[in-house]
């Protein structure tokens, strides 16, 4: 993600330039003003008003210098952030889809808003704050320094202690910040079980007891802010006499320069006023270099969820799936947690076969390891005589078909929900429609194909949902089809009749994992595998 | 807002007092600032000593003053945040199911913490902000009168022309600030959405397609936030500019008048309190905007919603006796009907399930009969007393859930069951065995106090299936409803659970698509559903007649 982010340091050359004009003339302005003021008490009238001229000339020239760094700015903020996101969700679509579904979906959305916010303004700020802040440092020293540069060492010296003190005190502030924030992690997640609770708060007559909780829970938080608050008191407290007297200091030691007629009275204006144009730039850095080192670990976790564990290389690409899958003495397990033990499966060509077993027995493991979610990690699948595990995902999804109990839909129309952006002939289409039992449903639609599905599909049954994944599956002529609990949403008539239609595909194999089976049409399958206790019986 | 903050009159005088306190500061340091510049020309070292002390001792007596400042202000706001916090609470705990169902979890938990996090960081800092330069303004303009009257109203007029230049800015920024913020919230939910569907979408490889739109969205929502940057930036810049072309036409007015004799320290100080003074008025602006915007987070998490038009009072105490009935009851979705004139009659004590096509309206029927759901027409009573007059609590208090989706708390088991109501072991063991916890309660270490994790994290779906059946049961609740409860047990666990459910006194009304043969019979009526109309049969005929 770094490494794209490189595509923005052209930008940050154009940002040096506009911020070097901008910060030279901000310069020429100060020495004006001190020329300004040293003819008027040497009583020059015509040495004032040539100044005056040349001061507002400056200050003109400043507008479009100003204009010009604030467009830079946003051109490099912009490159880089594309950059970053771009790889990051690039990559992430290049995960495989067992590792990408180890993590919450919301973790890879927190890292596309929440982190790459952070990493906007403790990184590419953070890196722009450095830039301008150094070369506004730098003229600041060369304009001081022509007037005295004892003046300057002084201001130099002066800066980099009170930067070194105000960064020595955020230490402890970053302590209890973090404490803070651990504390609203877990009040978050309380308030999010209440809320979820409502039902069960209102019915129970618990409001009381979650009431106090949540004034406990959120006491505690304000009073944990107090305390940061107090400890922020002293703080300040302790920066700002840093700088009253550093400050102070130097003021005095200008003046006395001045009284001593070392130095103009224009020249003392001039040091004082631009002191801060030293201090400000090492006071930025002091605050923006730690937080850009601070941004590495933030790289490294987001770096972290784009691993793909298991690199296999996949060489071969499967035309068609002819052969057999065979389940060669596969082992299975989940950490410590065993969940496949030695299993022997052979799924025929064309076979139609039935999975069941309790529930956590390991069906959907086994489901998963046929999808090529995941490496056995003893054993082998084999297609054919060919390792599953070097065949590509790209050509094995090309071949199998799947249909779930929870359907994903678009927010689309019903036709690209059951095409899935791909062409299908028309009479094709309703034939899959006509068998997934979709017809009706189809009828009763303003604008048939094209209706739109509304957001998460709140127009649409459950039941209706899964004769469209079972109409996709259909479509897609492929040589597997997996059912999921697919027909856990549906009523038994219409269940059976479209079990029977899957059951009567011919070439086709069919691996149906369910908890629920019909008596009737248990005998069409080929074979029922039960899966239980780590293992599997085929009966 | 004025009764938040008036609660406590003292604390408030005491924190408005404290925001004037840096105003006092800043105004000392100007004048310190002056005098010592102003020794240059005086030329006496004594006074440029003099100068120097008074200048450090300003510095700290303003440290002294920024810290009791500080203590005068904390704690007034630590114990209004907690206000604002306890009364957003409150809001939302006072709504019932209805009026709550009809905003997502994410809009309350959303108030709970986004927005009370925003309004505790801007509220009170951009009222101290604005006490603080309101007050600076005012104190700086008096002192230059009292020095130049002409001078004074120069500053003032180029103070008002700055502040309506950036007037004019504003309206424009927080129009595209807002732009911008509903892009994102849609970049969010398109993300969310494509990330729940990423396995559909590689395994249908089409996730290249949506790899580009999402690529697209990036770039266009990046467009936007250029926009506003260079737009915020530029403006920034401009009246920067402004401020800068007044503050050289400060400086050659007031060095004219060094001509003409005006000491160095008067010079200073004038320059100073008008730079530093006067002109940041501008920046008042915008800050005042931020406060009306924390006043409006306050008022949106915090007033109690208007009981809507014609609502009838819920003054008829909850009593089940005999029946619950519906004539005509009907109920749409968007447009779509989904029940239909129904008409039904639950005698007490009844068991009742539910069948029925998927999308006829089953967990509809099941919502309106528990008082989840509002919104229908036709009529609805218990003993003849009508649904909207029937005090809620009550009848909460009466009934009981088994629904597929169980809400865990982070407590023990034993509180997870008894959802905090005293109770004995032997009827806990009781109800655990009833509901199929026997095991789950056995195999843990510290049985019934046994902790949950987070959610019940440490839980399989069926075992937290089970303690929502043990919930029920525990609650010997009058009325019971039923979702699909036995949907993630296994075959015998389901029929057991299917068994204890028929043996309650309760009146029950169940959803469910299992089939327990030789249980499932022993529910008295079927309430089967087509094309939102109820037909009743008794469960022996349908069983027999109708079949499975």
């Amino acid at each position: 993600m770094k490494k794209a982010m490189r595509r923005a340091w052209p930008l940050l050359l154009a940002v040096v330039a506009a911020a070097a004009i901008a910060a030279a003339l901000e310069g020429l302005l100060a020495i004006y003003a001190m020329h300004a003021v040293d003819a008027m008490f040497q009583r020059d009238r015509a040495a004032f008003n040539e100044t005056v001229r040349s001061l507002l000339l400056v200050a003109g020239g400043l507008i479009p210098a100003m204009l010009l760094l604030a467009a830079c700015r946003g051109w490099f903020k912009r490159r880089a952030a594309v950059a970053a996101k771009v790889d990051y969700v690039r990559r992430l679509f290049s995960k495989h889809i067992n590792e990408f579904q180890a993590e919450n979906n919301a973790g890879y959305v927190s890292i596309l808003t929440n982190d790459c916010n952070t990493i906007e303004a403790d990184y590419i700020d953070g890196i722009y704050a450095c830039v301008v802040g150094i070369i506004n440092f730098g003229v600041a020293v060369l304009v001081i320094g022509l007037v005295s540069p004892w003046a300057l060492v002084a201001g130099v010296v002066v800066s980099v202690v009170s930067a070194v003190l105000s960064g020595l005190i955020a230490k402890p502030m970053q302590r209890h910040q973090a404490q803070r924030s651990e504390m609203y992690a877990t009040y978050t997640a309380y308030i999010k079980e209440a809320l979820s609770a409502f039902h069960i708060i209102k019915g129970n007559d618990l409001t009381g007891k979650v009431r106090a909780d949540y004034r406990a829970k959120s006491s505690a938080i304000q009073h944990k802010g107090y305390l940061i608050d107090r400890l922020l008191t002293w703080m300040i407290s302790l920066n700002r006499l840093n700088f009253v007297l550093t400050f102070i200091g130097l003021m005095g030691a200008t003046v006395f320069m001045g009284l001593k007629g070392i130095i103009t009275v224009g020249g003392v204006i001039l040091i004082i006023t631009n002191v801060e144009r030293l201090m400000n730039p090492l006071e930025k850095l002091g605050e923006s270099l730690p937080k850009i080192f601070g941004t590495a670990k933030l790289f490294a976790r987001i770096e972290g969820t784009l691993q793909n564990r298991d690199d296999h290389p996949e060489t071969v690409a499967a035309d068609r799936l002819d052969g057999a899958l065979h389940v060669d003495g596969v082992s299975f397990s989940f950490a410590d947690n065993d969940v496949l033990r030695d299993v022997n499966l052979r799924l025929e060509k064309g076979g139609k076969y039935l999975v069941v077993g309790p529930s956590g027995g390991g069906k959907t493991t086994l489901l998963k390891l046929l999808r090529k979610y995941y490496a056995p990690q003893s054993g082998r699948l084999l297609l054919g005589d060919q390792d599953l595990r070097a065949v590509t995902k790209d050509s094995y999804f090309r071949r199998i078909a799947n249909v779930e109990q929870q359907v994903f839909l678009f927010e689309d129309t019903v036709r690209h929900n059951l095409t899935l952006y791909k062409d299908y002939p028309d009479d094709m289409l309703s034939m899959a429609l006509d068998r997934a039992g979709l017809r009706e449903f189809l009828e009763r639609l303003p604008q048939g194909l094209d209706s739109l599905i509304l957001e998460n599909g709140k127009n649409i049954s459950g039941g209706e949902r899964s004769r469209l994944a079972i109409a996709r599956a259909l479509l897609n002529r492929a040589d597997i089809i997996f059912l999921d609990e697919a027909f856990a949403s549906l009523d038994a008539s219409a269940a059976r009749a479209i079990e029977r239609t899957l059951l009567e595909l011919h070439g086709i194999t069919v691996v149906n994992v369910s908890h629920v089976s019909f008596p009737d049409t248990r005998p069409l399958y080929t074979k029922v595998v039960t899966v239980k206790n780590k293992g599997v019986q085929v009966a | 807002m004025r009764n938040l903050l008036l609660k406590r009159p003292q604390a408030l005088a005491r924190y408005v007092l404290a925001c004037f306190f840096p105003v006092a500061t800043e105004l000392l340091a100007v004048w310190g600032f002056a005098r010592l510049i102003g020794s240059i020309q005086v030329g006496r070292m004594d006074y440029f000593w003099q100068s120097l002390w008074l200048t450090i001792g300003l510095g700290l007596l303003g440290i002294g003053l920024f810290i009791s400042s500080r203590f005068m202000r904390i704690g007034f706001m630590r114990d209004t945040i907690l206000d604002v916090r306890l009364s957003a609470f409150d809001k939302i705990l006072s709504h019932s199911y209805d009026t709550f169902n009809r905003q997502s979890k994410e809009v309350y938990l959303s108030h709970l913490i986004n927005d009370v996090n925003t309004f505790e960081r801007d509220f009170f800092l951009t009222l101290l902000n604005v006490i603080f330069a309101a007050g600076r303004y005012v104190f700086a303009i008096v002192i230059i009168l009292t020095m130049d009257v002409w001078f004074a109203l120069g500053t003032v007029a180029a103070s008002l022309l700055l502040y309506l230049v950036s007037a004019r800015f504003e309206k424009r920024t927080v129009r595209i600030k807002e732009e911008l913020s509903t892009n994102s919230e849609r970049f969010t939910v398109e993300l969310a959405n494509t990330f729940n569907g990423l396995e559909i979408l590689k395994l249908n490889r089409v996730e290249g397609k949506f790899l580009r739109k999402t690529l697209a969205s990036i770039d266009r929502i990046e467009r936007k936030k250029l926009d506003f940057a260079v737009f915020t930036e530029g403006q920034r810049s401009l009246t920067g500019f402004l401020s800068n072309l007044v503050f050289v036409a400060m400086l050659v007015y007031l060095l004219t008048r060094g001509f003409d004799g005006l000491s160095l320290t008067l010079l200073t100080l004038q320059l100073q309190l008008a730079a530093s003074c006067v002109m940041p008025v501008g920046a008042v602006m915008p800050m005042f905007n931020e406060l009306k915007a924390s006043l409006a987070i306050y008022r949106k998490i915090t007033a109690s919603q208007p009981e809507a038009a014609g609502a009838v009072r819920r003054i008829q105490p909850y009593h089940f006796s005999q029946r619950i009935e519906a004539q005509g009851l009907s109920f749409a979705y968007a447009d779509q009907a989904i029940l239909r004139d129904v008409n039904l009659r639950l005698e007490k004590g009844r068991k009742y399930l539910v069948r029925g096509a998927s999308g006829s309206g089953k967990s509809t029927l099941l919502k309106l009969l528990s008082m989840v759901q509002a919104g229908y027409s036709g009529a609805l009573t218990l003993d003849g007393v009508p649904y909207s007059q029937v005090d809620e609590a009550g009848f909460n208090a009466n009934i009981a859930f088994i629904y597929q989706d169980v809400f865990l708390f982070e407590d023990t088991i034993r509180n997870n069951i008894t959802l905090f109501k005293p109770a004995s072991d032997s009827h806990l063991q009781a109800v655990a065995e009833k509901a199929g916890l026997a095991d789950l309660v056995a195999s843990r270490g510290q049985g019934l106090e046994e902790p949950l994790l987070e959610n019940g994290k440490n839980l399989s779906g069926g075992q937290r299936q089970r303690i929502s059946i043990a919930r029920a049961i525990f609650k010997q609740a009058e009325l019971l409803f039923v979702d699909e409860g036995t949907a993630s047990l296994n075959e015998e666990l389901g029929r057991a659970v299917e068994e204890t459910i028929l043996a309650l006194d309760s009146t029950v009304l169940a959803v469910s698509h299992r089939h327990y043969p030789g249980v499932t019979e022993r529910y008295d009526y079927v309430l089967e559903l087509v094309n939102g109309r109820v037909v009743q049969y008794a469960a022996a005929d349908y069983f027999e007649a109708v079949a499975v």
